[in-house]
């Protein structure tokens, strides 16, 4: 994202984007089903042109010069902040994928350690004590107690 | 409430897994609302998947003792290294923070527990003696009713839940959008599922609380990546924790009158625990002989927010119960884990199904009470817990998202849905988006849908006219206009306790 462009003229852009895209595919849809979805489109495009609208003004005011507060959880989204976060979700993708194929409780010990590993753990206790930890507890919890049948994968099947 | 009800509610309350659940909810509540960065909110989202194959009384009854537990939990992290676990407990750690730096760490901590204690169990009171009368107002409700609450929940929460009104009323907006997806119930047409299968029978509630909360938490715990964290001091802790009849002769009153605020606060459509714990500590400020303390260290400043927040809880739970309007955003997700144990709120609730939720209300009584009796023992134990890391906490949270959004339908696609929706709810809390008002769109979008067409074949003639006629429908629309001029009335608030806090580092100065 361009330092010089606020993200919330971005943000309404995708909104405007989504809607118009979301509307036309209501037209396949019958009258009754496609009113309401229709009518929620038009109003979401309009706070899209609000936020565009700040959006406009905030980015003035970044080209004069003037800091911009963000609150709570926001922030100006860039390379370096949206690293990790990426990486966590790649992380968490790649453990869905396994879980499949190899069974949830192999995935989750597999995942753990990678985790642990990417977050800069180094006491061995930390891995030992949190992977089998959690796995004993989604055993005793899930499997024993609510009766889960947790994907089993090749070596369980 | 009747004999017999009553009877059934000993017998539901005595079973082996309420009693579990009661001690479950209060320990891990204490412990999640202790953690800093996790919140009421993600706790419950987080169980909801843990409650679904457990009795409607023990199931709920452990999501309400999770949600008043974790915010007095907030409170630990607070007041030991100025770190509130919860956004309700930031003004906790105004005066908890300066007794710990003189010492009186333990006092502050023993000090919050029994406010929470009291809070709790009253506002717990005020729900069991409003909510029933209270409820009768949904009788009175048909169609066009049932549409604008729809509107005047997501406004409420819209409004409020975000910096910008307007971001939130666009989540809002979100969740009535993905509410449409899958096939239309009335004409059996699928709306939007793109040619899956999967996406016929819409998007499941769970996972996408799951996902919105608690996935996208741990992604903004990971840019701290590398960081490190603040630790307790070793002497944090040292001292007496239960507070001595003195200290307590002195704050009773205050208490008393936080707890109502809170508890009345609570009750305020959209006005959370982070609002009652500010106004009920600027009026102890208000009231006290001692003003000029607060800030520096005040008992009283630690009773006041305290007792206040978790009076917040059994308020929020009124309008919730009675109406479906969820006070806050733990309330909005509580209502996902009602109505997947197949509870709508209205009257209904205490009536036909009278045993589960004077049941749960009792429930919620003894978690307050219980609350204190396991905060006061295991005060030194929470606060160790508290210092875990970030690090340690993500993978075990990220495994229990996982197991949690695949348990509810046994279904790899809920994880799937889980995944995506942490990704947008990591993407719109960073761009100031709040995820609530999405699952509160989620919740009450069928309900919007079917209400609205309902009233139009109702109407016959013109819809707006026909809205304007009944008197309900009138109030609905008045109440909605002013939930959408609230926040200007929270801009007030923030201003004024602004004000006090400068004041306060003045005194601090002094």
């Amino acid at each position: 994202m361009s330092k010089n462009i606020h993200q919330d003229l971005y943000v309404g852009l995708i909104i405007i984007g989504v809607s118009i895209f979301l509307f036309i595919k209501t037209f396949g849809l019958i009258e009754e089903a496609a009113k309401y979805p229709q009518a929620l489109l038009v109003i979401f495009a309009f706070f899209g042109i609000l936020i565009a609208a700040g959006g406009i003004k905030k980015t003035k005011k970044i080209r004069n010069g003037e800091e911009l507060n963000y609150d709570g959880d926001e922030a100006l989204l860039n390379v370096k902040l949206l690293k990790s976060p990426l990486i966590t979700l790649g992380i968490v993708i790649v453990y869905v994928l396994l879980l499949t194929y190899i069974g949830f409780f192999p995935a989750t010990i597999l995942f753990m350690a990678a985790y642990l590993g990417f977050m800069q753990v180094k006491s061995w206790k930390a891995y030992v004590f949190t992977i089998a930890g959690l796995n004993l507890f989604i055993y005793l919890v899930f499997v024993m107690q609510l009766n889960v049948q947790l994907p089993a994968g090749i070596f369980f099947e | 409430m009747n004999a017999e009800i009553l009877g059934q509610v000993v017998q539901n309350l005595l079973s082996f897994q309420t009693i579990v659940a009661l001690f479950l909810g209060v320990f891990g509540g204490i412990i999640i609302g202790a953690l800093p960065g996790l919140s009421a909110t993600m706790a419950v989202a987080l169980l909801v998947p843990v409650t679904f194959g457990m009795e409607p009384v023990a199931g709920l009854t452990m999501l309400t003792a999770i949600y008043t537990s974790a915010l007095y939990g907030g409170s630990i992290s607070a007041i030991l290294i100025h770190t509130p676990g919860t956004p309700a407990s930031a003004a906790s750690a105004l005066d908890g923070y300066q007794m710990t730096l003189k010492g009186q760490g333990a006092k502050a901590i023993g000090m919050a527990t029994v406010s929470s204690m009291i809070g709790g169990t009253i506002s717990a009171l005020a729900l069991l003696f409003l909510a029933p009368p209270l409820s009768k107002i949904s009788l009175a409700f048909s169609a066009p009713e049932y549409f604008l609450i729809a509107v005047f929940g997501l406004t409420i929460i819209g409004s409020l839940a975000a910096k910008s009104m307007v971001k939130g009323l666009a989540a809002g907006v979100i969740g009535l959008l993905i509410g449409v997806i899958g096939v239309d119930i009335l004409t059996g047409y699928p709306r939007f599922t793109f040619g899956s299968m999967s996406l016929e029978s819409g998007i499941s509630l769970v996972p996408a609380m799951i996902g919105l909360f608690s996935l996208s938490q741990v992604m903004i715990q990971a840019e701290n990546r590398g960081k490190k964290s603040k630790k307790i001091s070793a002497d944090a802790m040292s001292g007496r924790v239960l507070p001595t009849k003195k200290e307590f002769k002195s704050v009773w009153v205050t208490i008393l009158r936080s707890s109502g605020i809170g508890t009345f606060v609570g009750m305020l459509p959209g006005a959370g625990g982070d609002i009652g714990s500010w106004v009920g500590y600027n009026e102890a400020k208000r009231f006290s002989k001692n003003k000029e303390k607060f800030g520096t260290g005040c008992i009283e400043g630690v009773a006041a927010p305290e007792s206040a927040n978790n009076a917040v809880t059994g308020g929020a739970l009124i309008p919730l119960l009675t109406l479906g309007i969820p006070g806050s955003s733990t309330t909005a997700v509580l209502l996902g884990g009602l109505m997947i144990q197949g509870l709508v709120p209205g009257h209904e609730l205490f009536t036909t199904h009278a045993n589960i939720t004077y049941s749960v209300i009792f429930g919620f009584i003894i978690a307050s009470l219980l609350l204190g009796v396991i905060g006061l023992l295991g005060a030194r134990f929470f606060i160790k817990i508290s210092g875990v890391s970030e690090k340690i906490l993500a993978p075990i949270i990220i495994g229990l998202c996982v197991v949690g959004s695949y348990a509810i339908n046994n279904n790899i696609f809920d994880v799937w849905v889980m995944v995506a929706f942490g990704l947008i709810g990591y993407l719109i809390r960073k761009t100031g988006f709040h995820p609530a008002p999405i699952i509160l769109g989620m919740i009450l979008g069928p309900i919007a849908e079917n209400g609205l067409r309902q009233s139009m074949l109702m109407a016959k003639t013109d819809l707006l006219t026909y809205y304007f006629t009944r008197p309900i429908s009138v109030v609905l629309i008045a109440l909605t206009v002013i939930s959408l001029f609230s926040p200007l009335v929270m801009k007030w608030w923030e201003k004024r306790n602004a004000g006090n806090m400068e004041e306060t580092e003045e005194t601090k100065v002094v």
